[in-house]
């Protein structure tokens, strides 16, 4: 009788961390560090198989410099109550999550317990995973 | 009490020998036959209990997986930017299988589809006994299909070489002699989903995964994905890179495969 494994694919998961449906999430992003920043909306891509919102972000030495910060895939997100006017250029927003690992790049993972919070402090994206619709989350991030 | 259980072995032997006739007999329809499951429909990922790609569900570490000497080499060379899903190259089963996103099953009587949200993919599973063929080799391999004790068993092969193809997430591969077997069957309005993956090439046992959806209401529809290759590939620059651009000069003959070693060198 062979050895079996049951649930073999979130073993290989658990290994590599929190990830996403499409691709991983640790080989981009530090998940032992965590960045926040406030920025204004400059772009906001709702494309399959991540969506990307682009924030401009004021830095410590009164540089602009533009984050990008991925999010799931839109056909979740859709189910989710996102649309392509979700977010729109000019809209502030407050966001926390594992920075990209890249020196040099500017990418924030959504995913993995990141937040995205607009002014009047309502959650875009929330820590266990749920929308401000009111659906998904769990934890599991499309 | 023994004339009772021969009874009962004589009618489990009887069931056998009818359910073997109707496998290999061919021509096998639905859903005349109780062995065979309505499963047609759309079903949502949105299940708890579900084993989802975060690993809430799944306590297993990839150490304890039965990966052969080979797995765990390519797995220690893999880089992100080989797998073919940052072009948008659609994920294979097992991996598609697993994914948060919803599916349709349609059940007809040469073939059972199975599509999926994701990546746009559809699979055709055939039923009435067709065997693959040599030389039909593909990305998606090739599936044929069966029902069996009221669950629908598909068994797909003849996949081609697959960076990503063992789970589609860690950088496990598959070959092409992966074979998945996936058994679905249905408990009310939940499907549940066995499946088990044999790679001989990489894995020293099998390696099998549970999941479930909902049956989704009647008017759900599968949702059109449309890849974006420029999405696909953009959170490539977030990684540092684990190999450098440019020409690589090969330090060492003897690494090498035994058929190249000494390859143009002259006596």
């Amino acid at each position: 009788m062979p050895r079996v494994f049951v649930l073999f694919f979130a073993a290989v998961l658990s290994t590599s961390a929190v990830v996403g449906a499409h691709h991983a999430v640790t080989p981009f992003y530090d998940l032992t560090k965590t960045v926040e920043f406030d920025g204004v909306v400059t772009r906001w891509i709702f494309k399959n198989p991540h969506s990307f919102l682009y924030l401009e972000v004021v830095d410590e030495k009164g540089q602009k410099v533009e984050w990008e910060i991925e999010l799931g895939a839109p056909i979740i997100l859709t189910k989710q109550g996102w649309t392509p006017d979700t977010v729109k250029a000019g809209d502030r927003i407050h966001a926390k999550g594992s920075p990209s690992r890249a020196p040099g790049t500017h990418g924030l993972s959504s995913m993995a317990g990141g937040t995205l919070t607009r002014q009047d402090g309502s959650r875009l994206v929330a820590e266990s995973g749920d929308t401000p619709f009111g659906r998904g989350g769990r934890g599991q991030q499309p | 009490m023994r004339g009772t259980l021969a009874t009962l072995t004589a009618a489990l032997a009887g069931a056998a020998a009818l359910l073997y006739l109707s496998v290999h007999a061919g021509a096998q329809t639905r859903p005349a036959s109780t062995s065979v499951p309505e499963l047609t429909g759309v079903w949502s990922n949105q299940t708890e209990g579900r084993c989802t790609p975060n690993g809430r569900n799944c306590p297993f570490k990839v150490e304890e997986l039965p990966l052969n000497a080979r797995a765990v080499a390519y797995w220690q060379f893999f880089d992100e930017p080989i797998e073919p899903k940052y072009d948008c190259v659609p994920a294979t089963s097992p991996g598609i299988i697993q994914d948060p996103y919803m599916t349709e099953i349609q059940q007809l009587p040469d073939r059972v589809v199975l599509r999926y949200e994701k990546d746009d993919v559809t699979r055709v599973a055939w039923l009435q006994g067709r065997e693959p063929q040599k030389k039909e080799y593909s990305w998606q391999g090739l599936s044929v299909a069966r029902y069996e004790d009221n669950a629908l068993i598909v068994e797909t092969t003849h996949f081609l070489f697959d960076p990503g193809g063992l789970d589609d997430q860690g950088g496990l591969a598959s070959s092409h002699k992966k074979r998945v077997i996936e058994r679905y069957w249905r408990e009310g309005n939940v499907l549940h989903a066995r499946v088990t993956t044999e790679d001989p090439l990489f894995l020293t046992a099998p390696v099998t995964f549970e999941t479930v959806w909902q049956l989704a209401p009647k008017s759900a529809k599968l949702a059109t994905f449309e890849c974006d290759p420029e999405q696909a590939s953009r959170p490539l620059k977030f990684m540092p890179k684990k190999y450098p651009d440019g020409p690589a000069k090969i330090p060492d003959v003897t690494v090498g495969p035994p058929l190249y070693r000494g390859l143009g060198e002259t006596k």
